[in-house]
């Protein structure tokens, strides 16, 4: 029985630490890194021929940034999502990490994302990505996740930040090309998000957070899915209009954006949940595919 | 379709636009400052 008790500690022990590790991993909102990774790696291929070592440190430092926004979030909102199936298994609420620690580690990775592009890559690179971390945590959930049904037409903007910082960090500067990256994420963003918040309306409603369904309901949002999603898709067009890509990127553009297009008007004529969620996956692989095309443009 | 809604919904995002292209014209300036 000793024995049995004394081999089993260190196991124990193991376990807790991976416990714990992914806890403060699941803070920093892995999975919406991803995309937000994608568009800066994107972007600073569009934008020039970056080395590795560039590369690595200003994903790192975009990383750390948007993780320490995502830990402030989890902090922040840490009293709906106890009440919300989805999101009541999360480190805070569930109580594996304190609301304190939370905090500490999200304003920890925002300040080592500061000093980290600052002395690694650049100034500009930095105080872009300090500013997406003030937008999301100040401007989207501290005031507008909670109050206005225009949270995220507004709130957008702070994920449309990285291809800016994407950009800065390999040209040093910003120009009229890097601030459309930025408007094409600022208005996916909208149709994007809508979708996802037409499969949790009832989750939002319970809790009071006025997303576009649970204020204007589920019919008014797809109607303005739509009406969004043709914005995005001619503001994606005009790049290659102003001669900024060329026909690769506006051929793959149109194509994405007429699917994107035909998803949504779909999504508009249907109440099933399935078409919601389908237009909801394709809109992260088509901002994926668009800014892969984008660099297959210059590239090649 | 709710037109005031939608017209709402453009106006906030171009407001918004706006806003942003001043935030990141004073993030340059100071980055610019910082450097110089």
């Amino acid at each position: 029985m000793t024995h049995t008790t004394a081999a089993a500690a260190p196991a124990l022990a193991h376990s807790r630490v991976r416990q714990v590790a992914a806890d403060y991993f699941t803070l920093t909102k892995p999975k919406v890194q991803s995309l937000l990774l994608l568009t800066t790696v994107t972007t600073m291929y569009v934008a020039g021929d970056p080395s590795l070592g560039l590369l690595a440190l200003t994903c790192l430092g975009g990383y750390l940034s948007a993780g320490g926004a995502g830990a402030v979030n989890h902090f922040w909102d840490r009293d709906i999502d106890a009440q919300m199936a989805r999101t009541a298994s999360r480190p805070v609420p569930s109580g594996r990490v304190s609301p304190r620690a939370a905090l500490t580690f999200g304003l920890l990775l925002a300040a080592a994302s500061f000093a980290l592009l600052t002395l690694t890559v650049n100034v500009l690179a930095a105080s872009l990505a300090l500013s997406g971390f003030l937008g999301y945590v100040f401007v989207y959930t501290a005031w507008l996740k909670r109050t206005t049904p225009q949270n995220i037409v507004i709130g957008g903007a702070a994920g449309a930040v990285p291809p800016l910082v994407g950009w800065a960090a390999v040209t040093g500067g910003l120009d009229p090309t890097a601030l459309y990256l930025f408007a094409i994420v600022f208005y996916w963003t909208p149709p994007h998000f809508w979708a996802l918040s037409l499969l949790m309306k009832d989750e939002y409603a319970r809790v009071g957070v006025p997303m576009m369904p649970v204020a204007r309901g589920e019919v008014e949002t797809r109607r303005q899915i739509v009406l969004y999603t043709v914005l995005l898709v001619v503001l994606t067009l005009l790049p290659f209009v102003f001669g900024m890509f060329g026909v690769l990127y506006a051929a793959v553009a149109g194509l994405l954006g007429g699917a994107f297009l035909w998803r949504a008007v779909r999504l508009q004529r249907s109440a099933e949940r399935r078409d919601a969620l389908r237009t909801y996956l394709f809109s992260l692989a088509y901002l994926a595919a668009l800014f892969c095309a984008m660099v297959a443009d210059v590239q090649l | 379709m709710d037109k005031r809604l939608a017209r709402k919904n453009i106006r906030t995002a171009l407001v918004v636009s706006l806003i942003m292209l001043i935030v990141f014209a004073l993030t340059w300036v100071a980055a610019l400052v910082y450097t110089a």
